[in-house]
């Protein structure tokens, strides 16, 4: 991967004080071949190398690189699964898969995960429909020398029924500090799940919330279009920006020093501890954040804290001393990162 | 009581429903009814998302998968293989274990029919319907904004594509 070129995370989109990423994923397989669960050794390694060689040797191919996980080695796995660039299942599982990356990393095609592919777009802020424009024309490209997995009335055919359809999940991770204090994400979790939308963790399924972030994303993928699939995602995230911006000043309106202490006492901590565990760097970073939101901590980037979110994880970390750390080690290296850092 | 999703104006409409047993409450003020709940299905999720889907998937799939016999014809998954993982083996499985996956992706999806996007490869005559429907489309809006030149124009414009359609 080439270090000099700029990472997507490495900036501020829309709604950037409250939305941190947007993500479009289109689950793809291609007609013939048995779904990767059922699909033989050979036959994996043989999509693997067409669709790496396609995708690399194509118009914009030079932007891309393939990652072969069944060469890869476990830090590097790691570290991909941290900036969300493979899921946890692609890179746990064994035989011929890989991913295509984009030099900035906002997009990646997983190969053979659930589905023969994954087409994955990132974006910084609220952006739904341009990330989904990049994921549309890469599907195209895709579309146009393989032929897909396809049925007129179920749409893309895929693995999981749940998928079957536009094969879309769209996803924004927001940080919502107030609705955690107040408790009130419980409650916002019920209601898009009514509505149709899952609210997850930052690492995605069954993980735990870590620093106030949380994924909302699309649970149906038959009947609706992929643009009524967006807008109503916009809509709902919409909505939840309007309350954690009312969240945030009602707190500051019945209790003026609450968030200002908060805020400062987790940049105290992350300015000068000499070792902090990923989760607590997480967790005050959040705040921190959070800080920088509300207007109260000044002189230090959004697009900072943003990037630190994902260079702080271990296998990050470890990538940047270029060697494997023990625990200890890397609780002192994450401590001297952020300190430079802010 | 305030409206669950902007949590702003109070709540208009109440929503109750049964989901595999378990009340679900919807509690929206007019605005927010109108604009997100059009579209949901009549069976609301639980919050749990994907646990639910994946339980709803092995229910039922389990429930049905004594009656389909066979294996897929391409892959080899026999309806017990589909029923244990609640997915499907290959594309193929959606043909040969139709009758067993139809009721299933319906009470998932609440729908049954894509809308969205297809490849250029798919069936000519699904294209052939979607840019008739799309047409309708306009043609209605067209009415709808008294563009009866418009409206003339786009009525010939269908009137084609079907008589393509029935000669072929
Ligand atoms: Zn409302
Ligand atoms: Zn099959």
């Amino acid at each position: 991967m080439s270090e000099s070129k700029p990472k997507w995370y490495e900036s501020v989109g829309e709604m950037g004080d409250i939305v941190i990423s947007s993500r479009i994923r289109l689950a793809r397989n291609l007609a013939e071949h048995p779904f990767p669960a059922r699909l033989g050794a050979s036959a994996a390694r043989d999509i693997l190398d067409r669709v790496a060689d396609f995708i690399t040797g194509s118009a914009g191919g030079a932007e891309f690189e393939l990652v072969d996980l069944s060469r890869a080695d476990a830090l590097t796995i790691g570290s991909l699964v941290e900036r969300h660039l493979i899921s946890p299942e692609l890179a746990s599982k064994g035989g011929s898969r890989g991913a295509v990356l984009s030099r900035d990393e906002s997009v990646s095609v997983m190969i053979n995960e659930e589905d023969h592919l994954r087409i994955q777009v990132l974006g910084s802020g609220l952006c739904l429909n341009e990330c989904m424009k990049k994921a549309d024309m890469l599907d195209d490209l895709l579309e146009g020398h393989f032929s897909y997995a396809w049925d007129d009335r179920l749409g893309y055919l895929t693995h999981c029924p749940t998928n079957l359809g536009t094969g879309l999940r769209a996803s924004v991770m927001l940080h919502l500090p107030a609705h955690t204090d107040t408790g009130e994400i419980r409650q916002l979790a019920a209601t898009l799940g009514k509505l149709g939308f899952a609210v997850r963790g930052l690492y995605g399924e069954g993980s735990a919330a870590v620093g106030s972030m949380f994924q909302v994303s699309n649970q149906l993928t038959l009947g609706p279009t992929e643009q009524e699939t967006l807008d109503r995602l916009v809509q709902v995230v919409k909505s939840t920006i309007d309350r954690e911006r009312f969240l945030r000043a009602k707190m500051e309106e019945e209790n003026p020093t609450f968030l200002p202490d908060k805020v400062w006492r987790a940049y105290g901590i992350l300015k000068y501890a000499r070792k902090i565990s990923a989760g607590e760097a997480m967790e005050l970073l959040s705040v921190v954040r959070e800080g920088v939101s509300i207007g109260e901590i000044k002189g230090v980037d959004m697009a900072l804290l943003n990037r630190l979110i994902w260079s702080i994880q271990p296998n990050q970390l470890c990538l940047a001393a270029g060697r494997a750390l023990g625990e200890q080690e890397r609780d002192a290296a994450r401590a001297a990162y952020i300190r430079d850092s802010i | 009581m305030l409206c669950q999703n902007c949590g702003k104006n109070s709540a208009a409409f109440h929503y109750k429903t049964s989901v595999n047993g378990v009340a679900a409450e919807l509690h929206l003020c007019a605005d927010c009814a109108s604009r997100l709940s059009q579209s949901v299905p009549a069976a609301f999720f639980d919050a749990g998302g994907g646990s639910y889907l994946s339980s709803v998937m092995s229910d039922l799939i389990g429930s049905e998968a004594k009656t389909a016999a066979g294996r897929c014809p391409l892959c080899g998954a026999s309806a017990r293989d589909i029923a244990r993982t609640g997915k499907a083996g290959c594309a193929r499985c959606y043909e040969t274990f139709s009758e067993m996956l139809l009721p299933v992706i319906k009470r998932i999806h609440g729908n049954t029919h894509h809308n969205g996007k297809f490849p250029a490869s798919a069936g000519a005559e699904l294209q052939q319907r979607r840019r008739v429907e799309k047409l309708r489309q306009e043609l209605a809006r067209a009415v709808e904004a008294q563009d009866y030149e418009r409206a003339a124009e786009l009525r010939d414009r269908i009137r084609e594509l079907e008589g393509g359609a029935s000669r072929q």
